[in-house]
């Protein structure tokens, strides 16, 4: 108990000193950016030059909090996000939580249909080939999971575009219907979360190929062999167990990056998932939507860090003793 | 060819693709047909003056392409050299000293996060990312991957029986980095050379795809983005010289650094290795 209680306690330590960091990071870059929200509140800058006066500019600034110094923004900033209170947006005028949670969901939907799809892809195709190392299937595999790997997911995007909307006329050229219907929703994700599922797939094929392999080397896979047990027996019962922990840790891993991995899917796709949020926000310098994307990248990446620590804690025992 | 013959076959092939697109770019002004800067008729289809055919605003797709070439290498390779040489520097001092290890680990696991695209977004609010400042931005968040892959194999070659020896005859700590330690890393610091080196290159594309890089780079990403903007290319088959040449190119490039670096990695750890093909 003593050896997993001070893992934890260091593992925490550890990843809230992270959170304080990457708040902090994306606080000052966000804040320190040349240029105000104030410009573009009357609408598009290039069209409309609006210029407020001196006295409305200053109200604003006072109203939005943007005139204290630096580092009293900074204290309102972490108490409000210690009280879930992510601001209220600029350019929209409407509460963050309001504008961020459907984008957010449209991208979470995306992600975890393309997960899916990646997974049942590349699950099967890896144990395949990883039990018949160095045969032409594997060869054939490999070469052509290694080749959509190097593909950029935009390229894959594209092609998807051209071959299954421009020619094909299958699925819709615009990311997004104006209804609000679940089904039309899914619709909508469904061909970026394909793409985005073969973008991905080669990676989490091979990663999950070589850490077979690894464990197919083992002198127990050569004992159970050996045992005359059936493959399915040995495939099921020991090479899935004894490579569990490190396929399902870098899965979650993998899981965590995929918010910013499909940032050229939806772009492309003119998806209105998170990305076009992050783009809008960027150019109007609506800080507190900014600063809450910004956030919500690092956090999933540091939560699902921790949470393939606290996976491979639990299903890999070794790792209680060796860690730090 | 013996020089070559830590190469497999994936490996040689991928190389000569990489010789040919650093060719490409080195003579870039004396193979292209026109100079960068002159302007054609718009979206002209492929014929015997514009091979390539012309882009929205009347480049010469051929000659956008070849240069881009240039853009590609050069960020591709100057970013791997110096995230390698941090990284490796970063990885040595860790792996040798063993009182600065967890702080290092702890700054390595910190840039690890980092989201590198939506920051570069950010960061070109600061500065406009021509060439040189991609690269430098690129490198900045490059160095702690290649150090996080060679910290384990110092700390596992700095334990060996023979540095221990080398200690008690003498010989200093650097002296056992640079003449010992350093040796043994190299595979796999090439490998990681290689395999940043094609990230380098991919993330130059994709800031040019969201058309964050300085206007003026004529760069395969950045053609990517303007022909995506104008969605008349989708309407008639335009796209297959404006938007087809500069992915092919990209695809091809990003394809030949994978096959080096994934068959130097079978060679670093010939479990993973499939038939010699």
């Amino acid at each position: 108990m003593g050896v997993s209680r001070r893992f934890f306690v260091s593992k925490a330590a550890f990843y809230i000193s992270l959170f304080i960091l990457s708040i902090t990071t994306v606080f000052l870059l966000v804040r320190m950016m040349p240029g105000s929200p104030l410009d573009y509140l009357g609408g598009e800058a290039e069209d409309v030059p609006y210029i407020l006066t001196e006295e409305v500019r200053e109200k604003l600034l006072s109203y939005y909090g943007l005139d204290k110094p630096l580092w009293e923004q900074y204290i309102v900033f972490v108490n409000n996000l210690l009280h879930l209170n992510f601001g209220y947006s600029i350019y929209f005028s409407e509460p963050v939580t309001r504008i961020l949670l459907p984008h957010l969901m449209r991208t979470l939907i995306l992600i975890t249909l393309g997960f899916l799809f990646s997974i049942s892809i590349s699950f099967p195709l890896s144990i395949i080939s990883a039990w018949r190392r160095g045969s032409t299937l594997d060869t054939i595999i490999t070469l052509l999971s290694m080749s959509i790997y190097s593909i950029p997911s935009f390229a894959l995007a594209i092609l998807f575009l051209i071959v299954f909307s421009v020619e094909l006329k299958l699925f819709p050229l615009i990311g997004f219907s104006a209804e609000e219907n679940i089904l039309d929703i899914l619709w909508y994700a469904l061909g970026p979360a394909m793409v985005f599922a073969v973008a991905e797939s080669g990676r989490a094929y091979y990663f999950m190929r070589n850490s077979f392999i690894s464990e197919l080397d083992k002198d127990y896979i050569l004992f159970a062999k050996s045992k005359g047990l059936k493959n399915k027996t040995i495939i099921l019962r020991h090479l899935l167990r004894g490579s569990l922990s490190p396929i399902i840790s870098k899965l979650a891993l993998l899981f965590g990056y995929s918010l910013l991995s499909c940032m050229f899917v939806e772009n492309v796709f003119n998806y209105p998932g998170i990305t076009w949020l992050l783009l809008i926000s960027y150019e109007y310098y609506d800080y507190p939507v900014l600063e809450s994307i910004l956030l919500i990248f690092m956090f999933t990446v540091i939560v699902m860090n921790a949470i393939a620590d606290i996976i491979s804690f639990i299903i890999d025992p070794r790792v209680r003793g060796g860690w730090m | 060819m013996k020089a070559l013959s830590f190469l497999g076959i994936k490996g040689k092939i991928g190389l000569i693709i990489i010789l040919f697109v650093v060719f490409i770019g080195i003579t870039a002004p004396v193979i292209s047909p026109y100079d960068p800067t002159s302007l054609f008729e718009p979206f002209e289809p492929p014929s015997s003056t514009h091979l390539l055919g012309t882009d929205d605003v009347g480049h010469d797709v051929l000659t956008i392409l070849i240069y881009g070439a240039r853009v590609s290498i050069l960020v591709g390779f100057a970013t791997a050299t110096i995230s390698t040489f941090i990284g490796l520097l970063t990885a040595l001092i860790a792996g040798c000293y063993e009182g600065l290890d967890p702080i290092i680990s702890r700054i390595l696991d910190f840039f690890l996060v980092i989201p590198r695209i939506p920051f570069i977004v950010i960061i070109s609010a600061f500065l406009t990312p021509n060439i040189f400042i991609v690269i430098l931005v690129l490198s900045f968040f490059g160095w702690a991957k290649t150090a996080r892959v060679i910290k384990p194999l110092v700390k596992q070659v700095y334990s060996r029986e023979y540095v221990k020896r080398l200690k008690c005859i003498g010989a200093g700590n650097w002296y056992i980095i640079l003449r010992h330690i350093l040796p043994a890393t190299f595979p796999l610091a090439v490998a990681q050379f290689v395999l940043e080196g094609g990230h380098a290159i991919l993330a130059e594309a994709s800031i040019g795809f969201f058309g964050l890089e300085d206007p003026s780079t004529l760069s395969w990403g950045m053609e990517i983005n303007h022909a995506l903007q104008k969605s008349i290319i989708f309407l008639t088959n335009i796209w297959t010289w404006v938007l087809g040449p500069p992915i092919l190119m990209l695809t091809i490039t990003l394809l030949s650094t994978t096959f080096i670096s994934i068959d130097l990695e079978t060679r670093i750890n010939p479990r993973l290795k499939v038939r010699s093909w």
